[in-house]
């Protein structure tokens, strides 16, 4: 009997936790899978794209940000197709056609076609010197431009246009980050934590200009471009734009499937679109009219399609948004959703302001859950915080214990006792407490030896210290030490 | 306290058995005597001296207290020149050479000393031979211009001399006891006991106020006069021509013992009862009453204090109380007498040295050649001063307008309690040297001072001071003093000795310089002068140490004092016999008008004295009255569009305060009252010296601090903030603040009006970094915390109103919590019992606030006795009895179904007691009322 064809579009992060998710799970001998990506390689780490300035593969030896290779995905059974693009899907023929002719159908298709850098359409937005930053095409062209620049405009100052920003300023280039709304990484954080995260990374040769709407770009007379931001010009050798990404849907429109009205192809708990045959999974999948952008969840849902396709479904619940990251050395971490309606919830927030640190955790009001925290400056106490919302456990006493050291709180748990087994370390690759613990009961007890056996911390890497500091509360415990609920009430 | 001898140490060393010693309270002037029980140097507690005449073992509250405003925090320690430490020497030389200067350039007029009531006798002394005998200015004045000058010019005019003719007894065994611009329930508390006592035992002693407010004093009276301010002379002219029109003159007095009747009787004659109604706006039928029992009181004694002293026309009110007194004869007898009532504890003493401008030394006349010569032979000295030297407001003229160019002010805090400070302000720093001895390192006024020195203060310095009924009782110092601090008649002595007096300053002890004080009094006297204290000249060092109080003239044929003057009918004037005056009634200079169409009272609160240098440190007597409130009826407030609780901006011409509002259904309406204490150490804006004219009184040169035309208006607050903290902050840039010492903790209450960093300036509060914790969001209540170190140094309450903020009983019990982490949870709740606005601490003593009972009263406590059984309250000083008794009033009324009495009419004459239910005592009869409900 023919194994049912799957088809996943795209090949990216979450199209490669998929397949890879689904090759552990065996799928492969149920499957014939084909995957097809319109880059040229296979899927490596977006998420960390602008470490390739810095760290760069020479021509020789293999792509550091790679997450695999053709080898790889031939030995698991995998057709891959590179350098392709899906033109269209033909529901009734349950095929895809590619733009080279081809038709390759399909039992079971998954979308994963990601999303696409938006580029703001300002007069000058195309001109040569003006680039996008979304994929390992647009890093190249970009490191290779930045060598004779002296000056480089980032526009947007959202997550990833900081970190383009900061990676590129290593490289010893001025650069001017231009954010149209009043603060940074407004998805990510509130007013003041944003406020505190520009002051923290401005430096001479580092400005970052808030409320600072483009109007126009135009070319600079011997060279180079200007920017015009209101009655400013700034004059640079480079625009570089980061201003978000919106999902690649147009498949699934161009299919007549349900699209979510702001966007990407909508889903239900178990990432399946409108069509029963068809999963969409990633930044092009609209769950609730929410398009998350971040890994977390678009590993979810594509660990999600893989319990179904193994006849074991579980349900995607909504989409962890917790980041953990540092910014030019500022660490900066959230922890689920700190924008929530005042009179639902209590909020509170701690500032330090001689150390650059500001912390705010909100609490549900009335089932004292934790709904969102963020840290600037310092992230004490965040793996705790992350613990607390993924259980969704209750708070008793203050929210302030949350924030505060041990010498207002008194001493901490040690870790091994506040997690317990199916908690989640890594939300990427879904590795709990009870699976770290089991590596080091079997003598793996550094990160390294953990994340090779697990995944865990490989994906977005906010888990890294967390996993760190469980494996050392391990050793410090020892491993059969009893897990007790975290006791917040002092 | 503890007394038991056999007390040990941490260390379990026997302490010294603690030691009683006799001195006298520094506040008011009615000069209680105080018994210190002292271990070790340290104050452990005070009693009222059972054997002082002026207080038989009562206290007042501040009394009660005072060994807990006798920390050393805040205390000057060091002399400082220009903000630098410096020694006493260089301090004097520095002083000193420019004083050498300046005369020589500019003549003796040229520098000043301003001294204070607060200064002991021989302090004065020393001081004003240095100014009048010596430097031969007449440029030494005092604060006590302020209070009672008026009455001294009208004592003057009408005696010959500035002599108190009664006594404290007189005010119990009158028939007729009328208190006019004296609100003694506040400012002299114990007289007030005394007066409550009299009247708890003697319910036929008629007892009447004349008050534009109705204040706590008119708890026991029998009527109330709420007359238009500043109209009391047209009142008592009113009612002299009544004892003219019942045949009630003494011919018998008048004929052998004054003169001049005729033409005081003339001009008394207009004020008709129809007229002198109309005039005072009050009730014919209440002028009546009063009529009616002054003319058959067998005696009265009329006590007169600032609220008509303080006025342009100050001086025409007491001669027109005297008037009344000479005219029926009732002076110098047991419960007759037209008394004057001294602010502060030793004013008396201030007129006694000659500490006034206008006066030269012991009674003797500036102007006056043969007592100029007098003077000269006796401090032999041939620079004797010839004429007056600056009254207070005309002295700081005299700095801005270049004529002086020294001064040195001693004792006081003229930039707060001078009317139009900023004009103060400007003086003292148009002025080239300004001196400044204080024992409080931090006065408005000491940072405007060139050289500040620092002073012995209370318990510390050794002296005599006499009270308003002409009794002098020694101070005693017995606690350590204070860093270099020095008595200010050292510092007075060392002047005069680096100015090159040095035989005439050589002083080495309090009891020199009174015996010399004594002997100039008795000098070529021979009763010639009133004040006379020869029998004292020759005591011994031992004897002044344990000198007894004694009212003066104390001479050879009255070595035991005298208690009540002119018994004798024989007056200080050239022909011996009292002058009456011609009185016209004057309205208050400043007229109110639409720019300015209110008038601001301004006064003492109970629990506070002067600029609070010494009782704002005290957290017990904070409690009472937390803040000045601008008080006002509740009908103005509502026309004026204030909010009780809330910022109000008070203006006149020549600035503005911001005053939190309060109702106060005592007041008339179209008048506000404002408390006079408040320093910028303690409020951003609250010093009312700011609104008021610098109009005198021609003769006394006494400023009309009562009455000023003042507007009100709302104050846009945005955010308010209830600050709790360890240690001491600098509050810094907030539109509003007041700073509340708390005995838990340091209390701000903080008001802006636009956009402010409640973060960034709690932040920046503690000279160290800190970490801040926040709840709350954006629009709601939000609460902060501020630590470093495992500390809470500090918690911060912002709310949109003023009611939105923690009560501070619940704020401050919070903030007592342990361990650390409580108080932060506590803190950051938002669960607090919101400010009510009246959670005064009616009884500081056993902090009992009003809430407390008023829940008592509903529960069945019907008098102040009952309330004090069951709370505590008013057991011990009993200075809120007055207060408790208002509450059970304010309960029955509530309780009327006709509704308030007190609220009918402009003139709010107490009502009767309602039955006889809450009266323990028993009132008085007849339409008069003021339940006298407690003993004493």
């Amino acid at each position: 009997m023919r194994s049912p064809r799957v088809v996943v579009v795209g090949n990216g992060m979450v199209s490669h936790h998929f397949l890879e998710r689904l090759y552990q799970a065996g799928g492969m001998a149920h499957y014939q899978v084909t995957v097809i990506g319109d880059e040229p390689h296979p899927a490596y780490d977006r998420i960390h794209l602008s470490s390739g300035f810095t760290n760069r593969a020479d021509e020789q030896s293999s792509n550091p940000l790679a997450l695999t290779t053709a080898r790889t995905y031939a030995d698991w059974g995998v057709a891959l197709c590179c350098g392709v693009r899906v033109r269209e899907i033909d529901r009734q023929q349950r095929c895809v056609r590619l733009a080279d002719g081809r038709a390759i159908e399909y039992d079971h298709l998954i979308l994963a076609t990601g999303a696409r850098a938006i580029v703001p359409q300002v007069p000058g937005h195309d001109l040569p010197g003006c680039y996008a930053f979304r994929t390992m095409a647009d890093m190249e062209a970009i490191r290779q431009a930045v060598a004779h620049a002296n000056h480089v405009v980032v526009i947007g100052g959202g997550l990833l246009g900081l970190e383009l920003a900061g990676a590129l300023h290593e490289l010893g280039v001025s650069i001017c980050v231009l954010q149209r709304g009043p603060s940074l990484m407004p998805a990510q954080l509130d007013p003041q934590a944003a406020a505190l995260v520009k002051s923290s990374i401005e430096v001479p040769g580092f400005e970052v200009r808030t409320s600072a709407a483009t109007s126009s770009i135009t070319l600079r007379d011997g060279g180079g471009l200007i920017v015009h931001v209101g009655d400013c010009d700034i004059a640079t050798d480079m625009v570089i734009f980061s201003t978000g990404v919106q999902p690649c849907d147009e498949l699934g429109r161009g299919a007549g499937l349900k699209v979510s009205p702001r966007g990407g192809i909508a889903i239900d708990e178990h990432s399946r679109t409108s069509d029963p045959d068809i999963f969409a999974v990633g930044d092009c999948a609209a769950f609730n009219d929410v398009s998350y952008g971040l890994v977390a969840p678009g590993y979810a849902m594509a660990r999600t399609v893989v319990s179904q396709l193994m006849g074991q479904p579980t349900a995607f619940i909504g989409g962890d948004t917790s980041t953990r990251l540092k910014l030019r050395g500022i660490e900066v971490a959230t922890v689920g959703s700190i924008k929530q309606p005042a009179t639902d919830c209590d909020a509170i927030t701690l500032t330090d302001a001689a150390n650059g640190v500001y912390k705010r955790v909100v609490v549900d009001r009335a089932s004292r859950a934790v709904l969102g925290a963020v840290m600037v400056g310092e992230s004490e106490g965040y793996d705790e915080l992350l613990q607390l919302y993924r259980d969704g456990a209750r708070i008793d006493g203050s929210p302030a214990r949350l924030l505060l050291s041990d010498q207002y709180c008194g001493p901490s748990v040690p870790l091994c006792q506040t997690m317990s087994s199916d908690a989640l370390i890594c939300s990427c690759h879904a590795v709990t407490a009870g699976q770290v613990r089991n590596c080091a009961a079997a003598g793996l007890n550094d990160v390294a030896s953990v994340a090779t056996a697990t995944s865990a911390s490989t994906g977005c890497g906010s888990c890294k210290r967390l996993l760190e500091r469980y494996l050392s509360s391990l050793g410090e415990q020892g491993a059969d030490a009893g897990y007790h609920p975290r006791r917040v009430a002092g | 306290m503890d007394t038991n001898a056999s007390v040990v140490d941490l260390a379990g060393v026997p302490l010294a058995p603690p030691r009683a010693v006799a001195t006298t309270c520094p506040y008011c002037g009615v000069g209680c005597g105080v018994d210190m029980t002292l271990r070790d140097g340290r104050l452990l507690d005070v009693q009222g001296s059972t054997e002082h005449p002026a207080n038989r073992g009562r206290l007042c509250v501040k009394g009660t207290w005072l060994h807990e405003s006798t920390a050393l925090r805040g205390r000057l320690t060091q002399p400082l020149i220009r903000g630098k430490p410096a020694d006493w020497d260089s301090a004097l030389d520095l002083i000193a050479n420019y004083w050498r200067k300046v005369i020589d350039e500019s003549g003796p007029d040229a520098v000043a000393i301003y001294g204070s009531g607060q200064l002991l006798s021989e302090d004065y002394y020393v001081a004003n031979k240095l100014m009048k005998g010596f430097i031969g200015s007449g440029n030494m004045d005092t604060n006590s211009r302020l209070c009672m000058a008026s009455a001294v010019v009208a004592y003057q005019r009408a005696f010959g001399a500035d002599a108190v003719p009664c006594c404290y007894e007189d005010l119990e065994v009158t028939d007729l006891l009328i208190l006019a611009g004296w609100n003694p329930a506040w400012t002299h508390p114990v007289l007030y006991q005394r007066i409550a006592a009299a009247k708890a035992a003697r319910p036929e002693l008629k007892i009447v106020v004349i008050d534009p407010r109705r204040t706590a004093s008119v708890d026991i009276a029998d009527l109330h006069l709420q007359l238009r301010p500043g109209t009391d002379a047209a009142l008592f002219n009113g009612l002299l021509n009544a004892v003219v029109d019942a045949g009630a003159l003494s011919h018998r007095f008048i004929d052998a013992h004054t003169n001049g009747l005729d033409a005081c009787k003339t001009a008394c004659a207009p004020w008709s009862l129809e007229h002198t109604a109309d005039f005072c706006e009050l009730p014919q039928s209440d002028l009546q009453t009063l009529y009616n029992w002054f003319i058959n009181a067998p005696s009265t004694v009329t006590c007169w204090s600032q609220g008509l002293n303080q006025s342009t026309s100050g001086v025409n009110k007491g001669e027109a109380i005297i008037n009344l007194h000479l005219a029926t004869g009732r002076i110098g007898s047991p419960g007759s007498g037209p008394f004057s009532i001294t602010g502060q504890p030793n004013a008396m003493g201030g007129r006694e040295v000659g500490g006034l401008a206008t006066q030269l030394a012991a009674h003797m006349q500036i102007d006056n050649p043969e007592h100029q010569a007098l003077a000269g032979r006796f401090w032999n000295s041939e620079t004797v001063a010839r004429r007056a030297g600056y009254k207070a407001v005309d002295l700081f003229e005299a700095m801005l307008n270049g004529h002086v160019r020294a001064v040195w002010i001693a004792g006081t805090n003229p930039v707060a309690s001078m009317p139009d400070s900023a004009r103060v302000r400007q003086a003292l720093r148009q002025c080239e040297l300004v001196v400044v001895a204080d024992c409080i390192a931090d006065t408005d006024t000491a940072r405007l001072a060139d050289v500040v020195l620092p002073a012995l203060t209370w318990g510390e310095k050794d002296g005599t001071a006499t009270n308003s009924e002409r009794c002098i009782s020694r101070q005693r110092g017995r606690l350590q003093s204070a860093g270099d601090a020095r008595p200010d008649w050292w510092m007075f002595a060392e002047l005069g000795k680096r100015l090159g007096f040095g035989d005439a300053f050589a002083f080495n002890s309090p009891a020199q310089i009174f015996r010399e004080h004594a002997a100039l009094s008795g000098f070529e006297n021979d009763g010639k002068r009133a004040f006379d204290i020869v029998g004292l000249a020759n005591i011994t060092d031992d004897d002044y140490e344990s000198l007894q109080p004694v009212q003066w003239p104390v001479t050879a044929s009255a070595a035991q004092g005298t208690a009540r003057l002119f018994a004798d009918g024989r007056f200080f004037t050239g022909d011996g016999r009292a002058r009456f005056a011609i009185v016209q009634p004057e309205p208050p200079r400043e007229a109110r008008c639409n720019t300015w169409p209110l008038l601001l009272n301004t006064g003492r609160l109970r629990d506070q004295w002067h600029t609070m240098a010494r009782t704002g440190s005290a957290p017990r007597l904070l409690a009472h009255i937390d803040r000045p409130w601008l008080y006002a009826c509740a009908e103005d407030i509502e026309c004026l569009g204030l909010v009780e609780g809330e910022v109000a901006t008070v203006s006149s011409p020549r600035g503005s305060c911001l005053l939190q509002v309060r109702g106060d259904d005592g007041l008339r309406t179209g008048e506000l009252f404002a408390p006079m204490h408040w320093n910028g150490q303690y409020a951003s804006s609250a010093n009312v010296g700011r609104l008021i004219a610098p109009r005198v009184d021609a003769l006394s040169g006494q400023p009309e601090l009562k009455q000023t035309a003042v507007m009100a208006k709302p104050f846009a607050v945005t955010t308010w903030a209830r600050l709790v903290t360890a240690d001491d902050i600098d509050p810094g840039s907030p539109d509003y603040w007041v700073r509340i010492p708390h005995q838990y903790g340091l209390i701000h209450d903080l008001a802006v009006s636009g956009p402010f960093d409640w973060q960034g300036w709690l932040t920046t509060r503690f000279g160290q970094p800190v970490q801040v914790v926040q709840s709350g969001s954006p629009g709601e209540d939000s609460h902060w915390v501020a630590l470093a170190q495992g500390r809470v140094l500090g918690v911060l309450h912002v709310a949109a109103a003023f009611a939105r903020l923690p009560a501070i009983e619940s704020l401050m019990a919070a903030w007592q919590e342990a361990p650390v982490m409580a108080v932060i949870e506590a803190m950051l709740a938002d669960d607090w019992a919101r400010e009510s606005g009246s959670a005064d601490m009616v009884c500081a003593c056993f902090r009992v606030n009003a809430e407390a009972i008023k829940a008592a009263i509903a529960d069945g406590c019907d008098c102040v006795q009952a309330v004090g059984d069951r709370l505590k309250c008013g057991t011990r000083c009993g200075s809120c009895k007055p207060e408790i008794n208002g509450l059970l009033r304010q309960s029955r009324l509530c309780n009327t179904p006709e509704g308030s009495p007190l609220a009918v009419g402009s003139v709010k004459k107490s009502p009767a007691a309602p039955d006889g239910a809450a009266d323990c005592a028993g009132g008085p009869a007849g339409p008069v009322v003021g339940e006298a409900a407690y003993s004493l």
